[in-house]
């Protein structure tokens, strides 16, 4: 029942930027950003290091406040009363974890903050990204590539409306990209506004209904990959 | 006030009081190590002392332990040429450790992984509000910790027997009342503690632990050249105050007031940097 009424909406603009500009130590590092984003779609940021996709993605999530413009979220206007979007979950750059805890103690320790979810959830998500729920291994002995799986199952576990992923293929092998993709494609379903960004242009083609291309913290180019595929396909 | 705004409130409220809890948690977990290995260093640095201390009730004995560490030494800035300067070494040892163990904790919450935790909790407030009660919470654990181990190392000494004849301090001392002893060798001292740890982690917050950390020792510093009402660590020297030092000492309900109202001033003011702060870090 749920997920058919997020479906229905599937066309609801869920992520609104209006003019979004950031100065940080007098530079502009993203400039008259303007976009709509609709749920049940994913869209795809790329753009070299120091482009802004990485600065964007904080806005959107309420960490830094845009020094212009306004961003909106489910119809919630983030600022000094709405600091965080309502259902949002995000993986940004290397994410940190209570080093003495296992990835299950850090997830629980994290869900314990919502309530939203228990024990079985944690662990179907914990499996869903490739990892054991039962290992007691400390997370401080977790190589790079779990740290980042453990950084995707935090960010989706709650089933968010929002995900916003930073570059979360870093450091997985096939498998987990290979589990990422399926992941992400059962959030699109159930209805998820999904961001993700990657230096990985053919990743990203793959995996977006939208691509944006940024330069030096402007939007510089969107494609509709459904139509740029539609084309190709006719052609 | 409408029925669903109350029960906003309640969950907003219980919401605070969970992360509260978590915080406490977690807090003494990543802590507790310091906290130990802080209170076993002071009794190394204080076993020496034992010689001087006078056979009493089990309180008695703790009591000389803490008049020994919170003695203090009279204003050297001022003192007259043939005064020795002696570093009060447990002393300052007792304050920064206090300040790591407090400040640590929030300080790395936030840079390592804050994010996670600031977008569930949705309110940038519930957080600062957690870590504030943290910092005083963790500042009371460390201080009534150390107490506890000064009782049961005073419980050893007192069994393998002591017959020192007490500090001319520890002899003012006992003349007072319980109330006045319990002022001057834990309310002031944790007082202080607190005051300077809540300064430390609002400078932390915004500056970073070292600058923090270099504020706190010269403010520690200064405090023992320099026998001044605004600088707090005044109060937590025995031989500073006016029960002891009747016609030059520092006021106890002064300081106590004073500090207060520096950690009130400071958490108003970070409270609403915190708010509007950008977090670029985890």
């Amino acid at each position: 029942m749920g997920i058919e009424m997020e479906v229905e909406q599937d066309l609801e603009i869920y992520l609104q930027l209006d003019h979004v500009s950031k100065e940080m130590d007098q530079n502009w590092i993203l400039k008259d950003i303007s976009i709509q984003c609709k749920r049940g779609k994913i869209y795809g940021f790329k753009g070299k290091n120091g482009s802004g996709k990485t600065m964007l993605m904080r806005i959107i999530c309420g960490l830094v406040k845009p020094t212009k413009g306004h961003v909106t979220v489910g119809g919630i206007t983030l600022g000094r009363k709405h600091n965080f979007p309502e259902s949002v979950g995000a993986l940004i750059e290397t994410p940190g974890f209570i080093g003495n805890y296992s990835g299950y103690q850090n997830l629980k320790v994290l869900a314990e903050i919502q309530g939203k979810i228990g024990k079985k959830e944690i662990e179907d998500v914990m499996a869903e990204v490739g990892l054991n729920p039962k290992e007691k291994k400390k997370t401080k002995k977790y190589s790079l590539g779990m740290k980042q799986k453990l950084g995707i199952a935090a960010a989706i576990m709650e089933n968010p409306n929002l995900i916003i992923l930073d570059e979360p293929t870093n450091a997985l092998d096939d498998e987990g990209i290979k589990n990422l993709h399926n992941i992400l494609k059962k959030h699109k379903e159930a209805g998820a506004l999904i961001l993700i960004s990657s230096h990985d242009k053919e990743e990203l083609e793959y995996l977006s209904d939208v691509m944006i291309f940024m330069e030096n913290g402007m939007i510089k180019d969107i494609k509709n990959i459904e139509i740029v595929k539609r084309k190709e396909n006719e052609e | 006030m409408k029925k669903s705004d109350l029960r906003l409130k309640k969950l907003s409220v219980y919401s605070l009081l969970k992360i509260i809890f978590r915080d406490m948690k977690t807090g003494l977990l990543v802590t507790w190590k310091w906290i130990f290995l802080v209170a076993l260093l002071q009794i190394v640095l204080i076993i020496p002392h034992f010689q001087f201390i006078q056979h009493g009730a089990w309180g008695e004995i703790t009591m000389q332990i803490c008049t020994y560490i919170w003695e203090g030494i009279p204003e050297f800035i001022h003192a007259d040429q043939g005064m020795i300067f002696r570093i009060p070494v447990e002393w300052y040892l007792v304050q920064l450790s206090s300040f790591f163990v407090s400040v640590f904790y929030p300080v790395m919450d936030y840079n390592e992984r804050g994010y996670p935790f600031l977008i569930r909790l949705k309110s940038r407030g519930d957080w600062w509000k957690s870590k504030l009660v943290w910092v005083v919470f963790s500042t009371i654990i460390f201080f009534m910790f150390l107490i506890g181990i000064f009782f049961c190392t005073g419980q050893v000494v007192s069994f393998i027997g002591v017959s020192g004849e007490g500090s001319d301090l520890w002899h003012c001392l006992r003349a007072f009342s319980m109330l006045r002893k319990v002022h001057l060798l834990f309310i002031l001292p944790v007082a202080c503690a607190i005051t300077q740890n809540i300064i430390g982690f609002v400078i932390s917050m915004e500056k970073g632990i070292i600058p923090a950390l270099v504020v706190s020792i010269l403010l520690i510093i200064s405090a023992v050249y320099l026998k001044n009402p605004f600088l707090w660590w005044n109060y937590c020297m025995i031989t500073r105050n006016k029960w002891v030092a009747q016609n030059a000492g520092m006021d106890t309900g002064v300081g106590l007031l004073y500090m207060f109202f520096l950690s009130v001033l400071f958490c108003m003011w970070e409270y609403r940097n915190f708010i509007d702060k950008d977090t670029v870090g985890n």
